[in-house]
């Protein structure tokens, strides 16, 4: 295929839009703020995350960055790969001779004390991992632990060289059976992809850590709402089939039932008793609500209380007896003690039946509502879902639900669970920045699903494929294609938005940006150079995008 | 030499008589009204309410000038102060060697203590016990607070947020296993979050609290003269025992 335009002189190669060379031109306006400014610096030094054994961590990644790559690349160049991803064979064993070359110099030559103590400390638990230094005050190993990956270094580290280096000369040659190839293939990608996935995505590294903080939240969360959005889609159309509002309102009915029945559970008797002069001692997990009726003086005698908590009811009823600030207590009749006065009996659902009661109640409820919506405009239940939950979320703002779900969600979740659930506040972030922008992505792939013309459905059926086949092989491909320029769209806004989930605690380019502009009362430099930052990123992610779009866009034929 | 002293300090005395009368000054007051008794919004009429802000009132009667104050977010605070976006700033400020650098203080209205609040189930836990072992710590971003708590446990282990009521939760969610706050702040959220979280340890680094302005500014001078005669009279005693009975 030739190209019969002529070719033009010039910048045309770098296929740059006219505002990217003006920020091009000036970028060494900004780096000579950079290095001149020591407020600058500082600010970027702060911002990005150098910490600690930077510069050796620094060089450490390069190079198994680079290793590791060139270990992936025969693996990648001797399968199936698309037209665009086409190499001589040369490259690949090139690949492989740099790949043993690089990592044998970083196995035996390298210090690897640093990257250890940044990438393995802190995957220790500070509280209990005896190998976790706990004195300093970023992770760090003790001697023991350095001693300990020394060991496992010179134990595995020729097996390691040795078996990718030979594995991928074997699947280079082909000589072996086609099956037994694919399975060394696999092998190398699951083992060296697998490695460098974690080194880009999850390690910790101390040369840039709120940089990278930013850049995975907003790659873990493209990648999840891109998936939700994609289920999402695929939920909105899906065609109903006449049995379907039967069984999902026999599901609706059962559940409200199971509400019902924990509704009607026994409840618990409460008395307060004492005097009203002092602080009341309360029990902790009892329902809050009873609190604010204690606070607010809303019980019989109506005056306002002020309260006390109290571990369990024993150390309840020794405050109520030895503390003179504490006049009464407030505690189950069951506890009562003789001769107490009684200011005040009550009775609750306790929280362990009326917290089941009520989330069995509202699923079922809801679960009928969309099979009667469902019902009425002949749509899927799961449909009507999808187009509520999009309409849900497309309405909450972004910060919204992420305080949202970083804060009481979780602290639901993980009281419910009893402590099994609890995720660390990034994830909870990456979470909620994937719930809301799913609703999004949903609407995008929607879009690109309509795009695909009718018929190519009718003639996919007609040569008897089932739906899902359907789906997978010819509306799909040509979807996704329509979508990227969109899809892009979002991804640059996540990057965005993932200044967001400094307000959850999570340190990332703005929270240190924030931090660092309220110990150095600088009023310009912290803000302009996260601003400088968040542009290279969303520019840097922007080309990787354009370039994708004209990989997958099809040349047009002639 | 000598004339030199004589005409500062007639200038000084001329200016301190001349600075008590603001001449019905309207100021503009930032403050974080997220942090209670100092300063809150009342959930009934929405106005701004609390100690700073009664305080406030008490020394602009006394020097004539009319205080406006406005909610805003503590991190930024000093910075829309130095954009002249506020005239001062009144949200429980501790009075720091680095921010005197770049704002000037008036003296010292109250010396608060910081403490560290706990879950009920952790009452009783010392200073060591918190340090040791890896325990987590919650507060705002940017306070002395903030420094205290990475004093104590070391920056990886502090969580910091924008308010205190996301720190609060937090803590209550079992994220962080304690808060360092004000004491004059922790008998309000002990109230408010009743049942569940206590005062575990008091009387940490005391913290003298100030009013802010922008360097050079002479309303200093007018607010200290204010501020010693609400201090003389006994309103302050009056409205810390309103707010913090105990």
């Amino acid at each position: 295929m030739t190209d019969p335009s002529p070719r033009r002189i010039g910048l045309e190669w770098l296929q740059l839009r006219a505002s990217n060379l003006v920020l091009l031109a000036s970028a060494p306006f900004f780096i000579y703020l950079f290095a001149t400014s020591t407020n600058y610096s500082r600010s970027l030094a702060f911002i990005v995350g150098v910490e600690e054994g930077a510069a050796e961590v620094f060089q450490t990644f390069l190079v198994l960055l680079l290793g590791l790559l060139s270990g992936l690349i025969p693996i990648l160049l001797t399968r199936k790969s698309p037209s665009w991803l086409s190499y001589p064979r040369e490259v690949s064993w090139f690949g492989l001779v740099l790949h043993l070359l690089l990592m044998s110099w970083l196995l035996t030559r390298w210090d690897l004390a640093p990257f250890w103590d940044s990438v393995i400390g802190d995957l220790l638990d500070a509280r209990s991992n005896p190998f976790r230094d706990p004195k300093v005050n970023y992770p760090a190993l003790t001697p023991e632990g350095q001693a300990w990956m020394q060991g496992w270094l010179e134990i595995l580290r020729w097996p390691y060289l040795l078996g990718t280096t030979l594995l991928g000369a074997v699947a280079l040659t082909k000589k072996l059976p086609e099956r037994i190839n694919r399975w060394i293939w696999r092998l190398l990608l699951i083992f060296q992809g697998g490695s460098l996935l974690f080194l880009i995505l999850v390690a910790r590294l101390s040369f840039a850590t709120g940089l990278l903080l930013t850049l995975r939240a907003a790659i873990f969360a493209y990648v999840a709402s891109a998936i939700l959005g994609l289920v999402l889609a695929g939920m909105l159309s899906l065609q109903p089939n006449p049995n379907i509002y039967r069984r999902y309102g026999v599901i609706a009915g059962l559940l409200l039932g199971i509400g019902l029945i924990f509704s009607q559970m026994p409840q618990a008797q409460y008395v307060l008793i004492g005097t009203i002069e002092g602080r009341a001692a309360f029990i902790k997990d009892t329902p809050q609500r009873l609190a604010d009726t204690l606070r607010y003086g809303e019980f019989d005698n109506g005056v306002e209380m002020q309260i006390r908590a109290a571990r369990d009811v024993e150390q309840a009823l020794k405050l109520y007896a030895e503390d003179k600030r504490i006049s009464a207590a407030f505690i189950p009749e069951s506890a009562l003690p003789a001769k107490a006065p009684i200011l005040w009996r009550t009775e609750f659902l306790a929280d362990e039946y009326r917290t089941p009661s009520m989330v069995f109640g509202v699923f079922g409820f809801l679960l009928g509502l969309l099979t009667f919506g469902g019902w009425q405009h002949r749509m899927h239940p799961l449909a009507v879902f999808a187009e509520f939950y999009i309409d849900i979320l497309r309405g909450i703002p972004m910060l919204v639900i992420i305080l949202y779900v970083g804060l009481p969600l979780s602290g639901a979740v993980k009281q419910a669970t009893d402590g099994f659930i609890d995720l660390p506040n990034m994830i909870r972030g990456v979470f909620a920045i994937c719930l809301g922008y799913s609703a999004y992505m949903a609407e995008i792939f929607r879009a690109g699903i309509e795009a695909v013309p009718k018929g190519q459905v009718e003639a996919a059926r007609t040569l008897g494929l089932d739906r899902w086949q359907t789906a997978r092989l010819v509306i799909l491909p040509q979807a996704l294609r329509i979508v990227i320029p969109p899809l892009g769209n979002e991804f640059i806004a996540m990057l965005k938005d993932t200044a967001l989930l400094s307000i959850l605690s999570v340190r990332d380019s703005t929270q240190r940006m924030r931090e660092f502009q309220a110990s150095s009362f600088l009023p310009f430099a912290p803000f302009n150079t996260a601003a400088i930052l968040y542009v290279v990123l969303t520019l840097a992610a922007a080309s990787l995008l354009k370039w994708l779009e004209r990989r997958t866009t099809p040349i047009p034929k002639k | 030499m000598k004339r030199f002293i004589i005409a500062a300090t007639l200038m000084l005395f001329a200016g301190w008589v001349h600075a008590a009368d603001l001449g019905g000054k309207v100021l503009r007051i930032g403050s974080d009204t997220t942090y209670p008794p100092m300063e809150m919004v009342d959930e009934k009429t929405g106005e701004i309410i609390g100690f700073d802000v009664d305080l406030v009132d008490a020394i602009c009667e006394r020097i004539n000038c009319v205080p406006q104050f406005v909610t805003t977010a503590w991190d930024g605070i000093f910075a829309a102060l130095q954009q002249s976006e506020f005239d001062m700033v009144v949200s429980g400020v501790s009075i720091t060697p680095e921010r005197d650098k770049q704002m000037d203080f008036s003296d010292p209205y109250l010396v608060v203590s910081q403490a560290i609040m706990v879950r009920v189930d952790d009452e009783g836990m010392t200073l060591d016990g918190m340090k040791g072992a890896g325990r987590k710590l919650a507060s705002q971003t940017g306070t002395t607070n903030a420094q205290l708590a990475e004093e104590l446990v070391g920056r990886n282990n502090v969580a910091l947020f924008d308010t205190f009521a996301a720190a609060v939760q937090a803590l209550r969610n079992g994220d962080v296993d304690g808060l360092v706050i004000d004491g004059t702040s922790a008998a309000a959220y002990e109230q408010q979050f009743a049942g569940e979280l206590v005062v575990g340890i008091r009387g940490l680094n005391s913290d003298p609290l100030g009013l802010v302005f922008r360097e050079g500014d002479g309303m200093v001078d007018a607010f200290n003269t204010g501020l010693a005669q609400v201090k003389a009279d006994g309103t302050l005693d009056k409205l810390v025992l309103k707010y913090w009975s105990e």
